[in-house]
């Protein structure tokens, strides 16, 4: 009997005193305070990269991670939609749009001390055209690109096929980013380029870590040290930001658990646009989607403020085409069809589906999209419309059956990229949207004069809303969660990177 | 002589056993549908780059070759590279490993710490009120999956309290201080449950061994109950626990993913899952190997250990040798 009562005691005493020890550890070097004589950033994301070169795998997380603080490229956009210099100082457009002259700024060099000089520039964009590895959406983007020559090591010149006046702003992104010549072969490993910060350490699925390029050209950053960590589960990641372990959370994956960064004393939240719109994209080689009747009373039959209110607990934003409003041709088109089911249930009847009408929604396991396709489902049930839903495994199992294959009628994708419009323009593209007019209007934007630019992207924009082409459901809300000392993360998102180059902390 | 034929025997079963698993290993997982390409190219591609890149990578073989070089590779000690970031699979699983050998032998250590003496006293006074509540309490614990238990512990010790880390992971050799740190939550989160499921077989095997002539004897002849206890009771019932014992750690080097998810620690099975959702065959191929084979490798040492304890079985194997 003395047995039981003489061991419990014991154990617990054990495991009080381990913890009492390990309680006195953490408290002494507590993480990442403001105190600490090393200033390291650690910044929390979900989606992990899988591989580290942006310009042969299209994880959004490299260059997430990567772009404008480790890489950088000749220009830059800014919050405004307005190109900020970068390695380029200056630049001139030719009369003609056929070619741009940059001058390269004389400091600039990369981080393991070799030069940046035309050559070099020219070399990453040689690359991007071709190398046969790279991705095909890059060099589609600098596709107008002839030839790029090198005057002399402080000027660059780009030859173009026809003028684009797209052509800035993908040399601002992924597309133009200048690598160090030397390190081609091993990008995918060992990231080498300019920027304030210098690749340092990556284990797979877990962090990704950059120290500060203590012989950077430009405006060095203030932090030591910057860690990207990886949360498969929004929990955990939320969690680790309550608990002190992370500093910014760079998406907030579930809205609805932003009430817990309420406490302005520690956290302050950001509320901006990314420029990924969640599009519900109709298969239009299916000819039920051939009839605008159908596709218009799809439109009218959801709620969408109802929707994003249910799916993102009403962050976001209400666009009605394939334009984010940090675009300078945005307008807001989210009035085009107002909620009406009866006049869906009218026009499916005059579409000759009064008797009922099955269309199958195949939905990525991603969490807005399978909580949108819920709404939906019940929405079109509503107007007469029955949706089977199936989940498919994202990225392989949705990519193969929706992209590769085109075996779905309907699916809920966000899309992250930049002016992805033109994507729209590709009838090739999984949405099989043929329409030659709004093919038209974005070869005349690309290539006609640059002041008309603007006028002519509204009107493509506005195509697409009153083709009802697809139901352009929402705006992903960019939202970050901030330790409160920090500031300068940028509140919209315009490009795939998570800018660090800008942060800084009042306490030091 | 006979010992060093069985031995020969076994791991010959074992190489065979391997052999079979991996085939069945590659088949299953080429059968996934969708590729590594379209994940490597993403939503922006078109169809026909990704059949391109399908090419350039070798996924448009046929399966008995590309599962030759697979094998083959693995016998020389090389499990090819990911085809995601092209890093050698071996240098990627191993620290992954490590993670997940931390965490399972350290939590069931601790369950065992546990479980051992709670089973015991639950045991000994099954006919009092506090026996009772041990065996209630263990039928609890074995109730509350084991995610509840960690998600629980974050919110009371890191959000609430701040004293441990919420998730996360330390290398040893990096910060033995972080690394202890990190794996408390997460190592007391899995005992918890583990250890509620041990206490019920400790319990029942003491209760048996309680009944048995052989610890009446013991009595019988002047051993002090406490004594008799350690000394036939604890080696005779340990050979049942063994048993689940060793299922247990078999089921947690492959089932640890819910605790690596819920405290974020870069597992084994969190590479596995992404590598699944991604289509890198070569990684989730070798990794289900390790695991097939750390399965083998568990039962084997459990028999093994068995059998040096329990003198009947040392008998029965040498009469069947025979």
């Amino acid at each position: 009997m003395d047995f039981r009562i003489g061991r419990r005691p014991l154990i617990g005493a054990a495991l009080a005193g381990s913890l009492a020890s390990l309680v006195g550890c953490s408290s002494k070097d507590g993480g990442s305070g403001s105190q600490a004589q090393v200033h390291d950033l650690v910044v929390g994301a979900t989606a992990a990269p899988d591989a580290l070169d942006p310009s042969t795998n299209t994880a959004a997380a490299i260059s997430q991670a990567l772009l404008y603080n480790v890489y950088e490229t000749l220009l830059k956009v800014d919050g405004k939609g307005a190109y900020q210099p970068l390695l380029a100082k200056s630049w001139t457009e030719s009369p003609d749009g056929l070619s741009y002259t940059f001058t390269l700024e004389p400091n600039a060099r990369f981080a393991s001390g070799a030069a940046l000089d035309a050559s070099a520039v020219k070399t990453s964009l040689d690359r991007i055209g071709q190398d046969p590895t790279t991705l095909a959406t890059l060099k589609s983007q600098l596709a107008a690109i002839d030839r790029v020559e090198t005057p002399d090591p402080g000027t660059l010149v780009l030859r173009l096929k026809h003028p684009d006046n797209f052509l800035l702003y993908f040399l601002a992104q992924t597309a133009g980013i200048v690598y160090e010549p030397s390190a081609l072969s091993t990008l995918n490993q060992k990231p080498a380029g300019s920027g304030p910060f210098v690749f340092s350490a990556w284990s797979q699925g877990e962090s990704l870590s950059l120290v500060r390029n203590a012989s950077y050209w430009g405006t060095p950053t203030k932090f030591d040290k910057a860690t990207f960590k990886y949360y498969a589960d929004p929990n955990a990641e939320n969690a680790a930001l309550s608990s002190g372990d992370l500093d910014i959370i760079s998406n907030v994956q579930a809205p609805q658990a932003l009430g817990q960064f309420k406490d302005t004393s520690r956290f302050t939240i950001l509320d901006g646009t990314t420029m990924s719109e969640v599009v519900m994209g109709f298969n239009h080689s299916r000819p039920v989607f051939g009839d605008i009747r159908v596709r218009r009373a799809i439109n009218y039959a959801i709620n969408r403020p109802e929707l994003l209110q249910t799916v993102a607990d009403g962050h976001g934003r209400l666009i009605g085409s394939m334009v984010p409003p940090t675009d300078p041709w945005y307008e807001d088109l989210s009035n085009t069809y107002s909620f009406d089911p009866d006049k869906a249930r009218s026009l499916l009847a005059e579409a000759g589906h009064s008797s009922g009408l099955t269309l199958a929604l195949r939905v990525p396991t991603l969490p807005y999209a399978t909580a949108a396709a819920t709404f939906v489902t019940s929405a079109l049930k509503d107007v007469g419309i029955t949706v089977t839903v199936d989940q498919l495994d994202f990225p392989a199992r949705w990519i193969d059956e929706v992209m590769t294959k085109g075996n779905y009628d309907m699916t809920i994708i966000g899309h992250a990229e930049g002016r992805d419009i033109v994507k729209w323009a590709d009838p090739q593209y999984y949405w099989h949207y043929d329409n030659p007019a709004f093919q038209k209007l974005i070869q005349q934007a690309q290539t006609g004069p640059a002041d008309e630019v603007n006028g002519i992207m509204k009107k493509a924009a506005e195509m697409l809303a009153t083709d009802a082409a697809a139901d352009f459901l929402y705006l992903l809300a960019n939202l970050v969660v901030i330790r409160a000392d920090l500031s300068g993360v940028a509140e919209n998102l315009t490009s795939d990177s998570f800018d660090l180059t800008t942060i800084s902390s009042k306490d030091f | 002589m006979r010992v060093a034929s069985t031995i020969a025997r076994e791991l010959l079963i074992f190489a065979a056993t391997l052999l079979v698993t991996s085939l069945i290993i590659f088949m299953v997982v080429n059968l996934l549908p969708g590729d590594v390409a379209g994940t490597i190219l993403g939503p922006n591609a078109d169809a026909s780059s990704i059949a391109a890149l399908r090419t350039t990578m070798g996924l448009d073989r046929p399966w008995p070759l590309r599962y030759l070089e697979w094998i083959g590779g693995l016998l020389t000690g090389d499990a090819g590279r990911s085809a995601l970031s092209g890093q050698p699979v071996l240098a990627l699983i191993g620290p992954k490993l490590a993670v997940t050998g931390w965490l399972v032998t350290l939590g069931m250590a601790l369950a065992i710490v546990i479980a051992v003496p709670v089973g015991i006293a639950a045991a000994l006074r099954r006919k009092h009120l506090d026996g009772l509540i041990w065996a209630g309490l263990s039928q609890l614990g074995m109730a509350v999956p084991a995610f509840l238990a960690g998600m629980l512990l974050v919110v009371v010790f890191a959000v609430q309290l701040s004293w441990l880390p919420a998730n996360g992971y330390v290398r040893l050799a990096e910060d033995p201080g972080g690394w202890a740190r990190h794996l408390v939550l997460p190592v007391v989160s899995l005992a918890i449950v583990q250890s509620a499921v041990l206490v019920r077989y400790v319990r029942s095997a003491f209760i048996d061994v309680l009944g048995e002539d052989y610890f009446r004897t013991a009595r019988a002849v002047g051993w002090r109950f406490g004594s008799a206890v350690l000394r036939h009771g604890l080696r005779n019932a340990s050979l049942q626990v063994l048993t689940v014992l060793g299922l247990q750690l078999a089921t947690l080097f492959v089932g640890a993913i819910v605790i690596e998810n819920v405290f974020v620690l870069p597992g084994l099975g969190s590479l596995l899952l992404s590598s699944v959702n991604q289509r890198d065959l070569p990684v989730v191929q070798t990794i289900v190997m390790i695991q097939v084979a750390l399965v083998l490798v568990i039962n084997g040492v459990v028999d093994l250990v068995a059998r040096l304890a329990d003198p009947r079985l040392r008998a029965e194997a040498t009469e069947a040798g025979a």
